[in-house]
């Protein structure tokens, strides 16, 4: 038997999911240090792969899903995304609240402040302030329960004739978010970014991988916007008054910031390895809310489920060493 | 207060001060700062990674195919800088007070760590 057929054997001790990752790279390093060392290690080296291979089988949850490297910094990048969307909508929410979003007096908008998707934006932000600081439990806590409550508020909003409980509803007199495809592609994009986050483990791998010091660079960008966005709604309709109340509200919009925050996510992702492929994963489904506006709720599900299982396929195909070649370490 | 640090970690964390290292390369080195005291095992090596990494004490630098085989680069965090720090502080305190103490009795001069030293 040659040593790497032993040493195949050997690694089958280890999960699949494991071996796909890492048996090629062991092999490697267990050829090399045979051919150093004169023989093989024997007993003992085979002791402490078997045991560790058997340790991975009994912590790791047999039917669990492996998340690429790719996928799941797709998924850091779109819940960034996500929070600087939520940052906006609060803003302007709390803007209009606080009588500062330059709507005439007389319309009383501020009476009508409270966007009902609130619950859903701040668990957006916790989101992503917790990729931001490291705090990965939290993170993929709020990233499902965002996905939850989004996925309800769909159903609330789509029900015609029971009134379902919503936890975002404030006062008497609340602004009704109807369900419709554009609702769908966000809880889409959501329940997306959870998934594609994974567990704790793939989150903080993932964030590893973004080069530290520079990612700050995305919520900073969006904040910007933000800033801009804010003082150029307000003053639009000073200069424009209230004749131009679409051109201004698009003004108002999220473009601006999350244009700003795309910019600087993107120049993270090509310093990042998997980088590329999660671009890819993330401009495809940066389409989902686009398409939504031009189709029926059922076809931007079925779509946008298509592009996850799209961008699975593309990050497990980016992380798959090339095939192995017999030849020396 | 940290959990101490085992020794194969003190000795893959050393070996990554001073720059970023493969699997094999990490393996020799841990060799060589150990005088050849350690040999680690490959898989006590890779399971040590393993740990290390879901902790964000090592990360992976680089990934290349040499020879048709994927061969990762690893390289400490400053998270691991400052554990092997810790670590290191809580040896020499430790050092000291047994020094000090085998002195008091009488039975031990200064005490030496170069490999091979016979006392």
């Amino acid at each position: 038997m040659t040593a790497e057929r032993r040493y195949r054997l050997l690694l089958r001790a280890y999960p699949r999911s494991y071996r796909s990752q890492r048996a090629e790279e062991m092999l490697d390093v267990l050829l090399a240090t045979e051919d150093r060392r004169g023989t093989w290690s024997g007993v003992s080296e085979a002791v402490a792969l078997v045991r560790h291979g058997i340790a991975l089988r009994l912590h790791r949850p047999a039917a669990g899903l492996s998340i690429p490297a790719s996928t799941a910094l797709a998924g850091v990048a779109l819940l960034l995304m996500l929070a600087v969307l939520g940052a906006q909508q609060l803003t302007a929410s709390g803007l209009r609240g606080l009588g500062l979003d330059g709507y005439p007096e007389a319309w009383g908008t501020h009476d009508l402040w409270a966007d009902p998707r609130w619950p859903v934006q701040a668990l957006w932000m916790v989101t992503g302030l917790a990729l931001l600081l490291g705090r990965h439990r939290t993170a993929v806590a709020a990233a499902w329960a965002a996905a939850a409550l989004h996925s309800w508020h769909l159903v609330v909003v789509s029900a015609t004739t029971v009134d379902l409980p919503w936890p975002g509803n404030v006062g008497d007199s609340h602004w009704v978010a109807t369900g419709g495809a554009a609702q769908a592609g966000w809880v889409l994009l959501t329940v997306a970014g959870a998934a594609m986050l994974g567990g704790p483990a793939s989150a903080a791998r993932a964030r590893s991988t973004l080069p530290a010091r520079r990612w700050w660079r995305v919520p900073a960008a969006g904040l910007v916007g933000l800033a801009l966005t804010s003082v150029a709604a307000a003053s639009a309709y000073s200069l424009l008054g209230i004749g131009q109340v679409r051109l201004v509200e698009g003004v108002r919009g999220p473009v601006l910031p999350l244009v700003l925050a795309a910019a600087a996510l993107t120049t993270v992702l090509l310093r990042a390895a998997h980088g590329r492929s999660a671009l890819v994963t993330l401009g495809l489904l940066g389409t989902v809310p686009i398409a939504a506006r031009w189709s029926d709720p059922l076809g931007v599900i079925g779509g946008g489920v298509a592009l996850v299982v799209a961008g699975y396929a593309l990050g497990s195909r980016a992380r798959r060493p090339e095939p192995s070649t017999p030849g020396a370490p | 207060m940290n959990k101490p640090l085992q020794e194969p970690t003190v000795l893959i964390l050393t070996a990554l001060v001073d720059e970023p290292l493969h699997g094999y390369g990490l393996l020799a080195e841990v060799e060589r700062v150990s005088a050849g005291r350690v040999r680690l095992r490959v898989g006590t090596l890779y399971a040590a990674l393993d740990r290390l990494t879901s902790e964000g004490l090592v990360e992976v630098e680089s990934e290349e195919v040499v020879s048709g085989r994927l061969r990762r680069t690893y390289r400490i965090t400053s998270a691991g800088a400052g554990a092997l720090a810790v670590e290191v502080d809580r040896m020499a305190a430790l050092a000291r007070t047994a020094g000090a103490r085998l002195r008091g009795r009488g039975t031990a001069g200064t005490p030496t760590l170069a490999p091979g030293g016979a006392r």
